[in-house]
This record gives structure tokens, sequence and C-alpha cells, in this order.
């Protein structure tokens, strides 16, 4: 029984031509799972000068006894008005990166306003809590020609650069008219089902697009945590042990 | 001029636009064909420079859109439909413009399947099951061409004007980097491209798709795929260090290694040489040579422990008493190959230690009735010279299973010569005893030993098998001379009323091996819920003789003392087997289990053929609880409980007479004691604040506990034996903890902290029960960090207070007050010079028993500079105990006794160290 389902719904996202050959079917508001993928190997691979001879010791028996990706799954629950990302804990507590590693579990859970252009966060760094306020970060999106099927979903890809140095590329599907995305990434003209940081060797995929009606009960912001917006965040974490300036935009993104 | 003008005309230009009314452009989309409208057609403004994106809408029910708020300049349209070809169209706006475009009708698209045909000339090609691998190395491209340039040139792949890749005739989906997805980089925004000499292996193969992944049914459907594998850094070359340092008073101190690597193979040289207590090479030199071996477990902490056991001289050798001279040198050699599956690690190692000193005892031994007071005298001259040989091999065998094989080897050849003064004392003053004893003895000692560890995970989570084997050997061989002379005094007259005269030669041969093995076993039975059982089989067989021969009067030593000789014969098999259940949930961790050893242990004197067996049943239950609030802050609670078997040494009815003041004799009718012990701990740290709470505290008692069972005679000669400790408990207490935290938003922290301990234990002396209590607190405070970049210190303060009573003599207690403090401060005084100091100061308050105050104050200073770009070459002076006021000084408190001790040790010295760091690297093709 169990197999006929998923060959249904195999049946269903490999074959979207069939649904849609003129009416496209638009999806308004559901339910998207996403895994987020970090490249270990790469993250961990010392520099070619350094001096830190454990850091090699490290990455070497790191690289001989551990798979070379470390996964963690997540959903984006959405309708036109709004959006809610949850990270899994379950993937967050199995999977630790250690010193070298920095901060690779995801740590933010996302609640979305589309039509004020704001979000509210609540953003674990370390042991201390927040809850983080502000306005939807302003991306200039580069919209190219590439396409790609992402979940049963044709998507466009986007580049941008955030934060004055992070390349970013995301691919977002015309089929979901909402501009929403996995953790802060927002503002294309329909759903991010992928991202990808290429040069921190993070990416985020959606791997399951489920259309259910969603009311406002499943979108509740999160009201736990320290309140505080960008640039107070950016401070305290600054302030802190001087270790953690470089890691520091792990920790806004 | 101009300037001026052109900016009044910017800023005229500035305003008009910021006034003018921004553009709007409307339009309608339908289908080119059957005359629908596309409701919910995605329409994006981008700008015709770069592409980014302005604006962007959705068509209503009508198919139709409006942007608005666009300001003048050059835009492209981009409309996209699902399955429908997407329309551009380049346009630009002029200020208040409303743009219609009108209608425009999108086409479905439509497939055409092309026909490639593609020349492929044989070239090296390997061909892995599914997988086509290319030598990156056999084609040749420019220097520094991309990746691009380099597919193009492999047979069967073309690479189109846009970048797209078609292999075999199918489009190549997916390009990834050593196992990762390759995105490639937008120019406009970064570049970072990887350039084909960095590549090693390009392999082409059919990757499922992703709905197959994600279903897990094998759809047909494949992706053609490109991993190019890029080239390990691969390097050959030498470093090494060397320095040297010389002082006054023939102080000097010298370090030297040499490391060749080349890839994987790796071999070094190394050795110090020299008298300020450096016993070997210091750690961070120690690791670069491979010297350590590094393990990481699955939480990701790692564990440093130095590659086949320490070196010559680690602390069992050497406590700091003396000036020896040491010598300490080795080669190390290691590889890996089949892509390191399979490694070696080869260690030879020698160590010489001379070390001639001095060493002045003062004991008081507390009697039930009266006090002595012991003072002696020792000088000592001992040399030791150490070779040790071992070999690690492990073989991974794949992913889940592993072999490890060690073999270790080592000589030991030990001289001692020690002469030792004596003389005791009542607390009246009056002598009872005085003598000399000399005693030099050879040690020969050889060691071998082995290990097979084999390790398995099951592909069931959790299920794992381990098993272990070791085997040892060893063999000493010791002879000696002691020469022994003791007066004893009749108190009243102050008369000798007896002597006691040894000249004895003692032959010493022990050679003992054991084989043990363990099995264990860890399963999953629930989620949450995990058993973990072992089997642990040991044989242990040890032949002692001990042959005291006193001199036949012609020189020779021939005539057995039957009563200080012995031939004795131990062997001791133990059967162990243990259960433990894990239950791990969410933030909570518990462990439940116990192991029960049955022990037998048979010894047999062979001299008089008296043969002794005891069978001891030993438990070690275990409970320990964990709750983890949060990934920096828990609390944790643990039982231990252990059965306390008594040694050889205890049990043996065996009479040593190597100090004739204090003869050793073992009680056979020992029985076990069991100890359980308490703890409780807890852990909390801020990060971002860098606050930190943390306590730990236990609590220890034994039944039945093994106490010394000393009897002293009215001369100060003393038997020393050991009983169980009946209807009484040993117990032990202790608590640590503190808090500590940033100050401010400077780089300076503090933290203070209380240390509390206390005891009661007992012991018998001359037939009395004497109960020792014991107690000590505290409190410390540090501070420590950076000032600026130029000045960073350590300081700490430790004062105390120290409670010592004993039942027997309550009089004669050790109270008294402590005090410690050490700093430690550094500062960049200019470029490339560095000043340092520390600082120890002690100090114990005088006690009943010690009457004076004893207090030590030493500095140690340098000043650095170092040269060259990369501070390669190093010249240091510095000054050791810079106000010689280190004076080797101990003060201790054991059962009835209390003991202070002082010793040569190394003062003042002044010494300019030179040491140079060198490197060659070279990248190997």
């Amino acid at each position: 029984m169990k197999n006929i389902f998923y060959i249904l719904i195999a049946c269903c996202i490999m074959c979207p031509s069939f649904a849609s050959a003129q009416f496209a079917h638009f999806t308004f508001n559901g339910v998207i799972e996403y895994e987020k993928s970090v490249n270990m190997f790469a993250i961990l691979k010392p520099k070619e000068d350094t001096k830190n001879i454990f850091q090699k010791e490290y990455y070497e028996n790191y690289k001989s006894n551990k798979p070379q990706f470390v996964n963690f799954r997540s959903s984006l629950t959405f309708n036109t008005d709004k959006s809610l990302f949850k990270p899994n804990e379950e993937d967050n507590n199995k999977n630790k990166a250690g010193y070298w590693g920095g901060n690779i579990t995801q740590i933010n859970e996302v609640f979305t306003d589309f039509n004020s252009s704001r979000f509210i966060t609540h953003k674990k760094v370390f042991e201390e809590e927040f809850l983080v306020k502000d306005s939807l970060r302003k991306i200039d999106w580069k919209i190219t020609s590439e396409v790609r099927n992402i979940a049963g979903y044709n998507c466009r890809r986007a580049n941008a650069i955030i934060m004055d140095s992070i390349y970013v590329v995301a691919f977002y599907t015309d089929q979901i008219p909402v501009s929403g995305g996995p953790e802060s990434f927002t503002g294309l003209p329909g759903m991010i089902l992928g991202v990808a940081l290429p040069h921190q060797h993070i990416t985020w995929f959606a791997t399951k697009v489920s259309s259910t009606l969603v009311s406002d009960k499943n979108l509740v912001a999160p009201s736990k945590g320290k309140p505080i917006d960008l640039k107070g965040l950016k401070e305290k974490i600054l302030s802190a042990n001087s270790y953690f300036s470089k890691s520091l935009k792990d920790f806004l993104l | 001029m101009k300037k001026v003008f052109l900016a009044v005309l910017l800023a005229i230009c500035f305003s008009f636009f910021a006034k003018a009314q921004e553009a709007k452009v409307t339009g309608l989309i339908r289908d080119s064909t059957d005359n629908i409208m596309l409701k919910n057609a995605s329409i994006s403004v981008l700008r015709a420079k770069d592409s980014i994106l302005v604006k962007f809408t959705r068509a209503n029910t009508e198919g139709k859109f409006n942007i608005d708020k666009l300001k003048p300049g050059n835009y492209l349209l981009l409309i996209t439909y699902p399955d429908y070809a997407d329309y551009i169209e380049k346009f630009s706006l002029e200020q208040s413009q409303n743009k219609d475009f009108g209608n425009f009708n999108l086409l479905l698209k439509s497939r055409l399947l092309q026909d490639v045909i593609f020349k492929g000339e044989a070239v090296a090609i390997r061909v892995k099951g599914d997988t086509t691998e290319f030598n990156a190395g056999s084609f040749k491209v420019e220097p520094n061409a991309k990746v691009e340039d380099l597919l193009k040139q492999l047979p069967g792949i073309q690479v189109d004007q846009d970048g797209k890749i078609t292999a075999q005739g199918e489009t190549v989906t997916r390009v990834l980097v050593d196992g990762e997805e390759f995105f490639g980089d937008d120019p406009t925004l970064v570049t970072k491209n990887i350039r084909s000499d960095m590549v090693d292996k390009v392999q082409l193969y059919d990757d499922k798709s992703e709905n197959a992944k994600f279903t897990g049914i094998d759809d047909g459907v494949k992706n053609k795929t490109i991993n190019l594998k890029l080239k390990e850094d691969k390097k050959k070359g030498l470093f090494g260090k060397i320095d040297l340092g010389l002082g006054n008073d023939e102080y000097y101190t010298s370090q030297g290694l040499l490391n060749f690597f080349n890839n994987k193979k790796k071999i070094s040289f190394y050795s110090t040489l020299g008298n300020t207590n450096r016993t070997g090479l210091d750690f961070r030199t120690s690791r670069k040579a491979g010297l350590n071996n590094i393990e990481i477990n699955d939480d990701g902490a790692m564990f440093i422990s130095p590659n086949g056991g320490n070196d010559a001289f680690s602390r069992e050798n050497f406590y700091g008493e003396g000036v020896p001279e040491i010598i300490n040198t080795g080669v190390h050699f290691e590889n890996k190959w089949k892509e390191d599956k399979h490694s070696i690690n080869l260690d030879y190692k020698y160590g010489r230690l001379d070390n001639v000193g001095f060493k002045d005892n003062l004991v008081q031994n507390n009697l039930p009735n009266s006090t002595l007071l012991n003072t002696s005298n020792l000088d000592f001259d001992n040399l030791l010279n150490l070779h040790r040989f071992n070999i690690g091999y492990e073989i991974k065998i794949d992913t889940s299973s592993n072999i490890k094989l060690t073999f270790d080897n080592s000589y030991t050849k030990n001289s001692n010569s020690n002469t030792t003064s004596i003389l005791g004392l009542t607390d009246d003053n009056l002598r009872i005893n005085d003598g000399l004893r000399v005693f030099n003895e050879n040690i020969d000692e050889s060691k071998f030993n082995t290990s097979l560890f084999y390790g398995k995970k099951f592909k069931k989570e959790g299920r794992t098998l381990t098993f272990r084997f070791n085997q040892s050997y060893y063999n000493s061989i010791s002879e000696g001379l002691l020469n022994s002379t003791n007066n004893f005094y009749d108190i009243s007259n102050s008369t000798v009323d007896s002597v006691d005269v040894i000249n004895q030669l003692k032959d010493n041969d022990q050679e003992g091996e054991s084989y043990k093995t363990s099995l264990t076993f860890t399963e999953k039975l629930t989620k949450t819920l995990s058993i973990s059982t072992n089997y642990d089989f040991a044989i242990n067989n040890v032949k002692s003789k001990l042959n005291s021969f006193n001199e036949d009067g012609t020189g020779d030593y021939n005539v057995l003392d039957s009563v200080f000789s012995n031939n004795l014969k131990y062997d001791v098999t133990t059967h162990q087997g243990g259960l433990s259940f894990g239950y791990k949930k969410d933030k909570t961790n518990i462990t439940l289990g116990s192991k029960v050893a049955f022990s037998n242990l048979q010894q047999n004197n062979i001299i008089i053929n008296d043969l002794f067996e005891r069978s001891f049943v030993n438990f070690v239950p275990t409970a320990n609880f964990q709750y983890r609030f949060t990934q920096q802050k828990s609390i944790s609670f643990g039982y231990n409980g252990t059965t306390r078997q008594p040694s050889v040494n205890q049990l043996q009815p065996v009479l040593n007479n190597n100090n004739p003041l204090y003869i050793t004799l073992g009680n056979r009718d020992l029985d076990i004691a069991f100890n359980h012990r308490f703890n409780v701990s807890f852990n909390s740290y801020k990060v971002l604040t860098s606050r930190s709470i943390y306590f730990y505290s236990s609590y220890r008692f034994t039944n039945n506990d093994i106490i010394s069972n000393v009897t002293t005679n009215d001369n100060g000669a003393s038997i020393a034996t050991f009983s169980n400790l009946e209807g009484k408990s040993t117990n032990n207490f202790y608590f640590w903890g503190g808090y500590g935290t940033k100050i401010g938003k400077s780089k300076i922290y503090w933290r203070s902290g209380l240390d509390v301990n206390g005891s009661t234990y007992y012991n018998i002396s001359n037939g009395q029960l004497n109960t020792n209590k014991r107690y000590s607190f505290n409190p410390s405070f540090d501070i420590y960090g950076s000032l600026s970049d130029k000045f960073t210190l350590s300081f700490s303060l430790r004062p105390g207070y120290n409670i010592n009573k004993s039942s027997l003599q309550p009089l004669r207690n050790a109270n008294g007050y402590s005090f410690n403090s050490n700093g430690d401060f550094s500062y960049k005084l200019m470029k490339k010079v560095i000043i340092k100091l520390n600082y120890w100061y002690e100090f114990q308050e005088k006690t009943v028993a010690f009457n004076t105050n004893f207090d030590r104050f030493r500095v140690n200073s340098s000043i650095s500079k170092s040269f060259l770009k990369n501070d390669n070459i190093k010249f240091e002076l510095s000054a050791n105990d810079l106000f010689n006021q280190n004076i080797g000084f101990n003060r201790s408190i054991n059962g009835n006794y209390i003991s202070q001790s002082t010793y040569n040790t190394i003062q003042r010295y002044f010494l300019g160290t030179l040491s140079w760091d060198f490197s060659k690297f070279g990248t190997k093709k």
C-alpha cells in the first residue's frame, strides 16, 4: 500500500507536465521540506600555510573516519502572507562539528511576514537565545537563464552577494508565487527551493513540497529569547571572545 | 571652474530625478494558440546592464499585470510560466512614462531531440564500474586554464559557448568537485575558479535521479555527472629546529630535530641534551616530529598520547630532586599507503639520566606514648640507561572494521649508589639509635609487550564488537651490596646497648608474564536503550627469587641467609564478566551496570615448600546520571563501587631488610576492602560573556580498608605490616567550585574558586589505632588575559588553612596557614623583542610539628629577540631563579609520620640561548 503511495508521489513529481498542459498548477500554501548539506571535508581542510599541526591531524582523521557531508532537515510552512522556517532539532543534536568545524547546526527559527517585509527569528548563539526582529534583508538578485528541476518544480537560478562577501546561488520556482525561502533567503519572484553558498560549502535543497492548507495557527512567530535587532546582535557577537569574530557570519545568516 | 559647473549640473539632475514621477509598465499575458489568459504568470523587471532583479509581480485572473514605481532607465522584461518558453524583451523607460506592452503571446515549450555525434579517440581512459575516469595530467592545457578548457580536451566531452557540457551524447546535469556540487562562479560577482592544473582526475558517471534517491525506487533516469577530483597536496621537504643554550656554572641545554617527509612518509631524528631539568622535546616540537598520537572520538573530542609510550624520563624516574644530566634521543618513522588504509609507526628511543645529589629527611613518628624523631642524610648517585623500540601497525579493513597491532620492547640498565646516615632521638632529645647504610645496586630490566585489537561496527546502528589481546613479559635481574651498621642506645645512660651489622649481597631475579583477552559486545535495544556486555580472561604468572648472602670471611659472599631469602611463584587467574545498560533520551543520559571478577591467587614459597592459595570475588557496580540543560550546561551524579584486593606485596609473608630500621612483612590473612564513591558535578558556561560556574564534589568511604600496622621498638626500629580496619571506615570528602567571567568589554578575565578537602583515615602504631583527620580550605583568585596587544598577564592568589590531627599525639598537631601566589607577565618591548617574567611564591606557617615558617620565592625572567621575516632565528637571555631563593623542600604527613625533606635542586643560573627553525618545501607533481 505504502509503495503504491510512493509511486503515485513519484509520478506526480516526475511528470509535472501531465498536470499542467496549459493551466499550470500553482501552489500558494503548503509545507516544503529542505535538507541542508555541509561539506565537512572542505570546511575542515586546513589552509596550505597553516601552522596549526593539530588541525591537520584532525582533518586527516576526520576524512578517514567520517562522512563527507553532514545533513540537517528543516521545514518551511507557508502561505501567501507568512512563512515559518523550523529546523529539525534531532539532526542538530546528532551532528556537532567540533572546534574547527565552527557552527554548522541550524540555529534559526525564522518567521517572515511578506506584507510588512519584516522577520522575527529565534536564534540560538551557543547558550544565549535571541529574538531578532528586523526588516527583510535586501538582496540584489541577479537573474540567470540557468534552470533545474528541484523536487518536481522547475527552478531558475539567481546569484547574489550578501553580507558584503558571501556568494549565494538560489533556485526559485515560478510555480509557487510566494517570495520566501529557507532560513532568511527571500526576495525572488517565486519560492526558493534551493540555495547554495558555494564558498562556504553549504547547500539547502527542497526534498519534498506538499500543497496543504495552512492556517495562521500553523504560522506562529517565535516569542522566546532576548529581543534585539541585527545591528545589536552584530555588536554583541563582536564583543565576545575574539575567536568568534571569524565565525560571526555563521550566526548572522 | 569646470568642476563647479559639473557639480551644479549634477545637483540639478538629481533634484530633477527625485521629483520626477516614477514610470510604470502594464501588459497582458495569454497563450498564443488557445487564447487563454495565463493567470499567475511571473513578470520580472531586471536591470539591463547586469540582470539584477528590480521588481516582480504576477498576472491577475485576466492575465493582466502592472508594475509601478520604476525609475527611468534600461530594463529587461522576463515573463515565465510553467512549461512555456521564457519571454524576454529589452525596454527603456523615461520619466513618468506609462508603458503598455499590450499582449504577450507565450509559446508552449517543445523539445527537439538532437542527434549528437561524437568522435572518440582511444586515449588513456579507465572504466571503473559505471565510472569512466580520465587522467587529467595526460591532457595538455595552457597554464591557468579553466576547467572548461580541460574538459574540452577530453574525448567524448563537448563544452558549448554557454558552458553547457555534453558527455557521450548526453547533457551533463551535474558537475562535482571532490564530491560536492560545483555551481560555477558569477564572474560579475565573484571569481574563484578552479584551474585545470589543480585537477587530478575527471570522473564521468551516471547518477541516479533525485527522485530515485528520494523514493528509493530506481526509475531508470540517469543523470550524467562529472566529478573533478582535485590533487592532494603532495609535498616533500624537510624541517627542523636547533637550539643551544650556554650558561654560568656549566649549565647548558640543547635540542635538535630534523624531519624529512615525502608525501605520507616521514622520518624524524631528535635529541635533547642538558642539565637544566629539560627531560625531552618540548610539546610543540615533539608534535611536529610526529611523536604524538592523536585520536578523535565521535563527539569530535581530541585525545593526544605519545606514540609508543613515554620518553625515557617521565616523572616515574625524576621528581626534581638533584641536578641531573639528561640525554634523550630517538628516531621516528611513519608511513601510510593504499589510500591511508595501512599505516605504520616505528620508534626507537634512547635515554640516559645521570643524577648525583643529596636528600635530608626529618621524620616525626607519633607513637602512642612517645614521639621519635628520625633524621636521615642520603647521598645518591644514580645512572639510568634506557633503550626502547616499538612498532604500531593499523589496517582499516573497511569503513566498519579495523585491526591494530603493537609491539613494544624496552631494556633498562640502572645503577644506584646510596649512602644514608641516620640518627634517632626521643622527644627529650636523647639518642636512641644511629647508623650508616651503604647500598649499591645494579638492575637490568627488559620488557616485551604485544597487543592486538580488532573492532567492528555492524550495519545495525549501535551494534559493535571489539576484541583485545595483550601479552606482556618482563625480566628484572639485580645485584646489590648492602652494608649497614646500626647502633642502638640505652636511653638511661646513653651507652651503646646493641649493634646490628649487615653485610650482604642481594641477588634478586624476577620474571613475569601475563596474557589477557577481552571481548566486548554492544547492542542498541531500542532507540533510547542500549546494552553492553564483556568477558575478560587474564593469567598472570610471576617468579621472584631473592637470595641474601653473608660474607664467608674471605671476601666471598656465599653463605645464604635463609631468613631474608625467598623463592616465590605466584599464579593469578581472573575471569571477569560485565553487563551494563545505557539510556539516552533528549537531555538525559543514564548508565547502570556492574562487573564481577573471580580471581584466584596461588603463591608457592618454593624454599620451604609452602603453598598458599586465596580466592577473591570482586564487584564493581557503577551508576551514572547526566542531565544536559543546554550544550554548555549540565549536571551529573555518579556512584562507583570498587573492591580493593590486597596487593601481592601486602600479602607475601616475606621479610625485607633493605632498610634494617624499617623491615616490611606481608600479611597473608588480609581480606578485600570495599570502596564506595559518590560524586556530583555541575558545569555552566556562557560563550558570549565567557561566564562560567562549576563545581565538583565527591564523598568516598572504604569498608574493611587495608591500613598500615607498624610496631616500633624502644630503639626506634620498626616492623611494618598491613591489617584490615574493623568496625570503622576511612573516608574522604572533596569540593571544588568556582565562578569566572570577563571584565566588561576588555580581554581580561577573572575567576574565583574554593577547594575544600577533608579526610579521616587510620593506622595502627604499636598495637594502638591512630585516627588521623586532615582538612584543608583553599580559596583562590585568578586574573588573566591581555591588557593590550603588547601586554599579557596571569596572576593568582591562593591563601589556605590546613588542619592535621592525630589521636595518638593530640598535642603534636600540624595546623597552620599557607599562602601561594604566582604570576606570568609578558610584554612586547618593541618589534620582535619580548620580555617575560614569571614568579612563584609559597608560604607555610610553622606548626607544632614543624617549628619554622617556610617560604620560597622563585623568579624566572627572560628577554628575547627574533630575527628574519618568519622569526625563524631567536636569541634569548634568561635567568632561572633570579634571586637564588630556590630550595628543594617538601613537607608531608602519612599516618603517624610527619616528614620534612630538603634536597639539592637547580638554583640560579643565567643562560643565553640561540634557536633556529628551518624548513624547505617542494611540491611533488
